[in-house]
């Protein structure tokens, strides 16, 4: 049984991999696509170690305070450097002392004060505390190692060309003509809405409104991000003084002699911790280092990107193709010929399946070996660009095979001819190739967040970036590839099943 | 006489679109002798196919069952599918392999394989007459030896039964031909049944030990040939060419009175128009008593048909008359009753209907 299984595999692979057309379509296609669209996106050609920079972005700073404390100020100090503070918004404060403030402890009248100078950078036990917030050193401190020459690597400065507009209607107005990719507008209650204090204990829902210019696909995706990192750095620096203050406050509570002791001190005004740390990047839970588009980094990750929906896109045509198959060896009499035979019909469908699949098995192969040579043609040197978790990368193939071939076979089980097969076969590839982002990063709508559940590319290639990024296992990406694939193959035979001419 | 195939009460019934049903088949019986070739014969639509499909395992039955060598179809199909080489009328091959590579293939489909198979190959190799093209491409052959390859599949695991489905269709004559002849061979020196449709009479006259002909899902006849022709009781048809002379309707009343067992006369005749040279400028134009009429084009000569049981023993009367009547007969020929003849009689219309 098992050696009809493999005939029946081995002559559609063997057919598949000897057509010349076929490969070109296969293999050389989605490579050519694929690296031409990350060309495009990182100007590789153009031999540039910045391929994404300068993005030209208006800052409107609303931001009110809230009992001197200052977020607005952390966006600015992040993205627009301190000359061109200097010269553009004359009116803003840019010296550290601009986020020092007091944070209301309570009716007692207690409070702690945030330094009015320069803080001690030993105060957080972090070795490389810095005194400005910037996002040279956060981009520095989320993970590039060369950080010791800050001006020699790609910072937020470089990533952005930061201006500081003071009204919001003319940051937007100018994103329309497009002076700017996008705005960020910080609200005038933000500091308020993220502040702790006893009175106002939990922080409230603030929006940061990042305005972005439709035409440009790739900018405002940037900046969006930029903006979450900043925001849920500040968050994390309210969440550790809230943390801190109520520990402290907690135990003069319950330890008397703590309580007159911290007390005393304060009324002294000796009681004066340093919570700058808390914001200056080195606490930060999210990093930025994706925005930090060093050109390797740049084009490693598009050449990821890309190729890994143009291959599972490609994956999805294939499996169609070989699927198709079965109704042109219908057509042609082979099947029947088949059938005539000693094998059962189960058994030539699940051959035909297991050519599927190692068909897509060898396609997705050679197309990543092929992704990891382009890279290092454009790179000059071999990396191993879809990360090193060779065990996960080995089951997402398979997974992904076993999925593609599923969602190659029920086109088939619902189609009369060949060619109606292979156009409701190119219909499935392409809305599924459109969900998973192959040909544009489609906008987050509830309903397209709920159909690229549905779409291989999208399971595929999430894992594949992912992998790349060595952020561990994507055992949730494995079990719905594998669910797709199991359910259309389970669907295709009931159909099957039913009809008299297969 | 062993019977290999024995098809009882066999039933298919479709579904329409509108829900309602059709009956493609409506109970055949059937049964087919070890060593004989078996022609079913029957115009398209007739549930022919529909009965080989379920004989061979391709459909399953509504109603009844078919054994081969006493395996049933629907109950033991493997087994029976054992038995069964099939040779379709569509050259059911893959056109980019070659032809040992298909031979190798569909070996391997009956669960042949190793040496075993290597040989069995180069044997129906050398009985197709291919041994020395065993490499190319299936898609570089010609239309005859493609056919020849696909009638070699079929007898690849040595079937004890092979069905054939009009295997001459869209040959040469020289072709068909050796096709026919391999049959006769896969009869006369393998000692294989055979299962065999056509639609041309001459195949399975000169093919066929016994002939079914269904009509309609229905097996209308079946017998032998003589058997059939007897069963009708059809005329033998006797064909006098006169040529360009002239035929009066006074000789061919005197024939269907005087000549003995004469039914039915007719006259014919066809002439090209002088003159005209074009394409698509023949005329037919008809003398005098035709019942029949005659479309070639190709002929210029006039022929007198004559309906007579017992034919041969009318024919010198027929002669005489026709010479008193100073006419001179160029050829005479008796045509016996075919199976032709035996379905018009049957169903009244023509098989090719």
């Amino acid at each position: 049984m098992l050696t009809k299984l493999w005939t029946i595999a081995w002559k559609d692979i063997r057919g598949t991999f000897t057509d010349r057309s076929l490969l070109l379509i296969m293999i050389v296609t989605p490579l050519a696509i694929a690296t031409i669209i990350a060309l495009a996106f990182s100007q590789i050609v153009n031999g540039s170690d910045s391929p994404i920079s300068d993005i030209p972005v208006a800052l409107v700073n609303l931001d009110t305070g809230a009992g001197g404390f200052d977020g607005g100020q952390i966006f600015v100090n992040a993205l627009v450097p301190s000359e061109n503070q200097a010269s553009d918004v004359t009116e803003e404060d840019t010296t550290p002392e601009a986020t020092a403030g007091t944070f209301e402890l309570g009716g007692a009248g207690t409070s702690a004060v945030l330094p009015e100078a320069t803080p001690d950078p030993a105060a957080c036990d972090v070795a490389e505390s810095t005194q400005q917030v910037t996002g040279a050193e956060m981009a520095a401190q989320a993970g590039n190692t060369e950080t010791e020459n800050t001006t020699n690597t790609t910072t937020l400065f470089d990533l952005t060309d930061t201006t500081l507009v003071a009204d919001a209607a003319a940051a937007r107005a100018g994103v329309e003509d497009g002076t700017y990719a996008a705005a960020i507008i910080i609200p005038a209650n933000f500091s308020e809405s993220v502040t702790y204090s006893q009175a106002h204990p939990e922080f409230d829902p603030v929006q940061i409104e990042v305005y972005g210019d439709s035409g440009r696909s790739v900018s405002p995706s940037i900046i969006r991000s930029v903006v979450e990192s900043i925001l849920n750095q500040v968050l994390t620096g309210q969440v550790a003084v809230k943390s801190t203050l109520d520990a402290m406050i907690a135990r003069a509570q319950t330890n008397p002699s703590f309580g007159l002791t911290f007390l005393t001190a304060n009324n002294a005004g000796d009681f004066n911790p340093d919570f700058t740390c808390a914001f200056d990047g080195t606490f930060k839970t999210v990093g930025i280092q994706q925005q930090n588009a060093s050109g390797e980094q740049a084009s490693a990750n598009l050449l990821v990107l890309f190729g890994s929906a143009q291959a599972t896109f490609f994956a999805l045509f294939t499996a169609s193709g070989g699927a198709a198959s079965i109704l042109e060896e219908r057509r042609n009499g082979t099947l029947q010929r088949m059938l005539v035979s000693p094998t059962s019909r189960l058994l030539v469908l699940i051959g035909k399946l297991l050519g599927i699949f190692v068909m897509v098995l060898l396609q997705l192969v050679f197309l990543f070996i092929g992704f990891t040579l382009v890279n290092a043609l454009l790179q000059g040197e071999f990396q191993l660009i879809w990360g090193t978790d060779w065990g996960s990368l080995i089951i997402l193939i398979l997974a992904l095979s076993i999925a593609s071939a599923g969602v190659g076979m029920l086109p088939v089980a619902l189609s009369k001819t060949p060619e109606q097969s292979q156009v409701i076969g190119s219909v499935v590839a392409l809305f599924m190739g459109a969900l998973g982002g192959a040909f544009f990063t489609l906008p987050s709508f509830p309903i397209t967040e709920f159909l690229e559940k549905f779409s291989v590319v999208h399971w595929g290639s999430d894992a594949l970036a992912t992998l790349s990024a060595g952020e561990g296992p994507v055992w949730t990406n494995i079990v719905f590839l594998l669910m797709i694939g199991l359910v259309l193959f389970g669907a295709s035979m009931v159909i099957f099943n039913r009809r008299q001419d297969i | 006489m062993e019977t290999l195939v024995e098809a009882r009460g066999l039933v298919k019934t479709y579904k329409r679109k509108d829900g309602t049903e059709v009956q493609a088949v409506k109970g055949i019986d059937l049964d087919i002798y070890r060593g004989e070739i078996f022609s079913l014969l029957g115009p398209n639509g007739a549930g022919k196919s529909t009965t080989i499909s379920m004989i061979s395992g391709l459909l399953t039955p509504t109603h009844g069952d078919a054994k081969i060598g006493g395996f049933s179809i629907t109950r033991q199909p493997m087994e029976a599918k054992k038995l069964l080489g099939v040779v379709p009328q569509e050259i059911a091959l893959y056109p980019t392999l070659s032809a040992r590579q298909n031979l190798e293939f569909f070996g391997k489909m009956y669960s042949m394989g190793g040496a075993d198979l290597q040989k069995r190959v180069d044997e129906v190799l050398e009985f197709i007459d291919l041994t020395d093209r065993a490499k190319d491409r299936i898609e570089t052959f010609s239309g005859g030896m493609k056919r020849r390859v696909n009638i070699g599949v079929g007898l690849l695991h040595r079937p004890q039964l092979v069905y054939m489905d009009e295997p001459t269709v869209g040959i040469d004559p020289q072709s068909r031909r050796r096709i026919l002849d391999t049959v006769i061979r896969l009869r006369d020196e393998y000692k294989m049944t055979v299962l065999y449709t056509t639609h041309l009479m001459e195949e399975s006259q000169e093919l066929s030990n016994r002939v079914a002909i269904i009509d309609h899902g229905t097996i209308i006849a079946l017998g032998t040939q003589g058997e059939l022709t007897q069963q009708v009781g059809e005329e033998d048809r006797l064909l006098f060419n006169v040529g360009e002379q002239s035929v009066l309707e006074t000789l061919l009343k005197r024939i269907r009175e005087e000549a003995q067992g004469v039914t039915k006369v007719d006259y014919a005749a066809i002439e090209l128009t002088n003159g005209d040279t074009t394409e698509g400028a023949e005329t037919d134009k008809r003398s005098t008593g035709t019942v029949t009429a005659v479309r070639s084009t190709q002929t210029l000569d006039g022929t007198i048909t004559v309906y007579a049981r017992r034919g041969r023993k009318a024919l010198p009367q027929i002669i005489n008359i026709i010479n008193d009547a100073g006419i001179e007969i160029q050829s005479v020929e008796v045509r016996e009753p075919d199976l032709e003849a035996v379905f018009l009689h049957l169903t009244g219309r023509a098989l090719r209907d």
